[in-house]
């Protein structure tokens, strides 16, 4: 009798217990892992409350979304995004400069830029 | 072998229903342009549908009190009171009326150190141009600042400023009542925890899925961003509100000539940075930071102690003060540092 067929005949349900909560447990965790990669890898950029963008940070890219003032330039390079060109008055948004986390919030022309969908991840809201 | 089968296969059984079919909690939020700011409002619940209708509700309250309390807006019940200043009581909405009884409660009890008739004088500022009144315009306005001047009568529901010129702006306490009203509009959709952001005025309520209380961070007001947080605190059933001298601000001659103004003097308060107070009630925290700013750190701890309300304090120095309760609910960022450093 050969080495294996031996083997075989040894398993116990015990043993395929032991497979099959193995396997849950390989599968689950593969989920968590690809959770925890997509955060922080993309910025969203919302106009007045609408998502307009989903942007990979992983990707080079220059778009221009349209508020009600006029048209802010947002920038991804190398990981980071910032808002190139803003037609408020202040451009307290451009004076951000890059992030690679938390949001940027452009109040005057209701532009949200914002890093891992919610940019406070340890953090429900931020009172300042 | 064969009951060990039918006992595991159920398990499974038993394992996936849960997973799969169990309605979950979960949370969502949703962001608008509120009150002249971004507010976002995140809420708990087991559909989508549901969290949906009760942030709209929610949203449409603010706006609701947004028309009722704009400054700028000569449609608002607050525009009108200003208008009238000086000419005759006008009758206002339950609202309204409420919010500057609120506000005249809080500058009683910290000896008009919040004020919400010091617009005149906060006004002759220029944030965005970075200029400043002469010595002799602040003292020629300054009369028209104290809100023992606003007289509310509550039979009539009625509001009225004494003298021509004046004016009310709820600016300085209608984030944090517009936070409490979203909590008590998503209470009656059926939502059982939720967390309202109007700008830095937050209200928390419930718990999180998981059961773990909501968690607030405090902005670092030297820090480099909106994002850069000094402590974080953890909150359930508990509003928290912050003032700093880095919201509206501009640098003369190495001074710093912020939007907090003193209502005695006619001149940004000195000595603190920030101030963050913890509290049940939005209303009182939004109202309590600008008081409690204006006062400076030893007046200011006592009032928070005396109305019962946590304060965290930050001095010119960056040093950190606090009221004693506070101490061991707040998880400070190891950078800036504290009283008990030295």
């Amino acid at each position: 009798m050969s080495l294996l067929k031996e083997t075989f005949k040894e398993i116990t349900i015990y043993d395929w217990a032991l497979f099959v909560v193995l396997i849950l447990l390989s599968l689950s965790g593969s989920f968590l892992v690809k959770g925890l990669a997509l955060s922080g890898n993309t910025a969203t950029i919302e106009v007045n409350g609408k998502l307009l963008y989903r942007l990979s940070l992983n990707e080079d890219k220059t778009v221009e979304v349209d508020g009600p003032i006029g048209v802010t330039r947002v920038e991804v390079k190398q990981g980071k995004i910032r808002i190139v060109d803003s037609p408020c008055p202040n451009k307290l948004c451009v004076r951000q400069g890059w992030i690679e986390r938390g949001a940027i919030i452009c109040l005057p022309n209701r532009v949200v830029v914002t890093i891992g969908g919610g940019g406070m991840r340890e953090v429900d809201a931020i009172s300042g | 072998m064969k009951r060990f089968l039918f006992i595991a296969f159920n398990l499974l059984l038993i394992l996936s229903t849960f997973s799969c079919n169990w309605r979950k909690d979960e949370t969502y939020r949703k962001s608008e342009f509120l009150l002249d700011t971004i507010v976002t409002i995140t809420v708990v619940s087991d559909s989508e549908r549901k969290a949906e209708d009760a942030m709209d509700k929610a949203f449409a309250e603010i706006k609701r009190l947004g028309k009722l309390i704009n400054f700028f807006s000569p449609d608002s019940e607050i525009s009108a009171i200003n208008r009238n200043a000086g000419i005759s009581p006008v009758a206002v909405s339950p609202d309204t009326y409420t919010l500057l009884e609120r506000a005249t409660e809080i500058s009683t009890e910290t000896g008009g150190a919040f004020d919400m008739t010091v617009g005149v004088v906060v006004n002759l500022y220029d944030f965005h141009n970075k200029t400043r009144p002469s010595d002799a315009l602040i003292r020629e306005k300054l009369p028209l600042v104290n809100f023992r001047d606003l007289m509310l009568n509550q039979d009539k529901q009625t509001a009225f400023l004494r003298r021509k010129g004046m004016t009310v702006d709820a600016g300085g306490i209608a984030k944090g009542y517009a936070a409490d009203r979203a909590i008590e509009v998503l209470k009656s959709a059926g939502i059982k925890a939720a967390l309202v952001a109007v700008a830095g005025d937050i209200r928390a309520y419930g718990l999180k899925p998981g059961g773990t209380p909501w968690r607030v961070g405090i902005r670092d007001p030297r820090g480099k961003g909106m994002d850069d947080i000094i402590a974080t605190l953890e909150l359930r059933d508990m509003a928290i509100s912050t003032s700093g001298d880095y919201e509206r601000f501009f640098i003369e001659n190495g001074k710093r000539y912020h939007h907090l103004i003193d209502p005695k003097t006619g001149y940004p308060a000195g000595g603190v940075m920030g101030v963050t107070i913890v509290g049940p009630l939005g209303v009182y925290t939004d109202s309590l930071a600008t008081a409690l700013f204006i006062s400076g750190i030893d007046k200011g701890l006592k009032i928070a102690g005396t109305l019962g309300y946590d304060a965290l304090m930050i001095d010119k120095t960056g040093k950190l003060h606090m009221t004693d309760s506070l101490k061991n609910k707040i998880t400070l960022q190891p950078r800036i540092k504290t009283n008990e450093d030295e």
